[in-house]
């Protein structure tokens, strides 16, 4: 037992180096074009000619950063309660976003009528920026609804044209294979093309998810509560705190490429049969 | 089960796409157990025959009748096996072989038959594999097996080896025609590979160029296991090469 749990040790950190080798160049690049964009920034926040940006070089955020985790902001609120809170409410945004996407997004792929004309409603809508309907928000919601309405409405428009075109996209073929087999026209569509468009269904949720992620700091503007890491970047602007709007958004932008790495993860690994052959 | 019984019966079938002539008054039959080849130069309408024989497609006039009935794919009485790759990606070899099983929602022993057919076309072991990790040979395997699991009573094949390389299609050659004399199931084949018709038809149908009428209907009385390299099988093979370059008009 020993020897084989050691055993695995070493294969996993002969992995490891192997890892590290094939990534070497790629790593040093990167650490090297951090640190050029580092010290720009800090060369910015030296010379610039109001106060704001000077106590918010790269040192100082990434202590105001600490104590953020640690001690929380002006409330006592910490980076992860805010992160926490912002991400409760995007998932519940985006799961609203899901529910009514992918079913609309198979109709529309299926029934050319039903696309041509929601199109004439749907289409300027896509245009229409999440900000400009913070007024009519702030008029007509309250509460919780204020940020799902928001989020929604980022994370719909990819989620539903994303499904569409799976579903569009469906090989001939492969429904000309159930028809041969007396498919009815229920099963064609529960089991060849809906199952064949699911990788691009699952694609446009990861792509809703980062937008819905991306229009947090909009739905906090409008949401009233002190938490949320949206709420911090505004609370830090009006408190002429420049380093805490830095940090947090920087929070909002490692979170929301952890979330498309993880959800990138899982889909290759649900979508396995998609891969072509490897030598 | 050879037997004098007409299986599929076509009778003046023609079909018009648009202003396009495509079948031309084309009748046959075929009789119960037969392998029949349908061979005939590129783009000519085989395809479409086939189709309208699968009722996937509908004649513009003429009449087609499989166990003396039109062919309703709704009546599961169809085996069809593509040209073009047709295995549902997301399926494993398994998930493959059942769906017409599935489709039908019969309520017989599915995991039994499709057992059966996976050992049929020698693929047992591999039932967990999907078709991206499996090779082209191995597809085509799983098509017949998947077209073959329903217990269709006419199978239709659709140039299905013509994106083979020549070794594994010699393979599959010798393969199906060992599952048609175990079956012995009405076979209509389409190709364009005069050798694929000799090899393997009880019965070649030659089909003229575009619009499709049938020129010759040759019987192939060879013995068996038949010989590629044979002087009786050569002789067969000028024979209908001969028909078509007429068509073709030149050199082939």
């Amino acid at each position: 037992m020993i020897v084989m749990v050691s055993g695995n040790e070493a294969l996993y950190s002969n992995r490891f180096k192997k890892w590290l080798k094939a990534k070497q160049k790629v790593l040093l690049l990167g650490t090297l074009f951090l640190s050029i964009f580092l010290l720009i920034w800090q060369i910015i926040a030296m010379y610039y000619p109001t106060k704001f940006l000077r106590d918010a070089a790269p040192i100082q955020v990434a202590s105001r950063l600490i104590e953020l985790m640690i001690h929380g902001d002006w409330e006592g609120i910490t980076l992860v309660d805010h992160t926490v809170a912002s991400f409760v409410r995007v998932l519940a945004g985006f799961l609203v976003a899901c529910i009514s996407a992918v079913p609309l997004g198979i109709l529309m792929g299926l029934r050319e009528e039903i696309y041509g004309g929601a199109k004439f409603i749907i289409e300027p809508i896509r245009f229409i920026p999440p900000i400009a309907w913070i007024p009519l928000v702030m008029l007509l919601l309250l509460g919780f609804s204020r940020y799902v309405f928001l989020i929604w409405l980022g994370a719909f428009f990819p989620i539903l044209v994303n499904t569409m075109a799976g579903i569009r996209r469906t090989n001939p073929t492969l429904i000309e294979v159930a028809t041969t087999f007396g498919a009815k026209k229920r099963q064609i569509v529960s089991k060849i093309v809906i199952p064949s468009a699911l990788p691009e269904i699952f694609a446009g949720m990861r792509i809703g998810l980062g937008v819905g992620w991306m229009c947090i700091v909009a739905a906090e503007m409008v949401g009233g509560e002190l938490t949320g890491i949206g709420k911090l970047i505004l609370k830090g602007g009006t408190l002429l705190q420049v380093d805490v709007v830095i940090a947090g958004m920087i929070v909002i932008g490692l979170v929301g490429l952890m979330m498309d790495w993880l959800i990138l993860v899982l889909e290759k690994r649900i979508f396995k049969w998609r891969r072509e052959i490897r030598v | 089960m050879i037997s004098d019984d007409v299986k599929v019966s076509l009778k003046n079938v023609s079909k018009v796409f648009g202003g396009l002539n495509v079948l031309d008054n084309i009748s046959f039959d075929a009789f119960e157990g037969r392998f029949v080849c349908i061979v005939g130069p590129s783009g000519c309408g085989k395809t479409t025959l086939l189709k309208i024989i699968a009722g996937l497609e509908f004649p513009s006039s003429g009449s087609v009748l499989v166990d003396g009935q039109p062919p309703k794919p709704e009546n599961y009485n169809i085996g069809f096996v593509f040209q073009e790759e047709s295995l549902f990606p997301w399926r494993n070899v398994y998930g493959n072989i059942k769906f017409g099983l599935e489709i039908q929602e019969k309520s017989e022993d599915i995991d039994n038959i499709v057992e059966k057919m996976t050992k049929l076309v020698g693929l047992s072991g591999f039932e967990k594999y999907y078709p991206y990790q499996i090779s082209g040979g191995m597809r085509k395997r799983v098509a017949i097996a998947r077209a073959l699991a329903v217990n269709p009573s006419i199978l239709l094949m659709d140039e299905p080896f013509g994106d083979l390389d020549a070794q594994t299609r010699w393979i599959m050659h010798t393969e199906l025609k060992s599952i048609h004399e175990k079956l012995r199931k009405t076979t209509i084949f389409v190709t364009h590979n005069v050798e694929e018709a000799v090899y393997l038809a009880d019965e070649v149908i030659v089909l003229t160029k575009r619009p499709a009428r049938v020129k010759e209907t040759v019987s192939i009385e060879l013995q068996e296991p038949r010989n590629k390299l044979s002087k009786e099988f050569a002789r067969y093979r000028e024979l209908i090469i001969g028909f078509l370059k007429d068509e073709v008009g030149i050199a082939l």
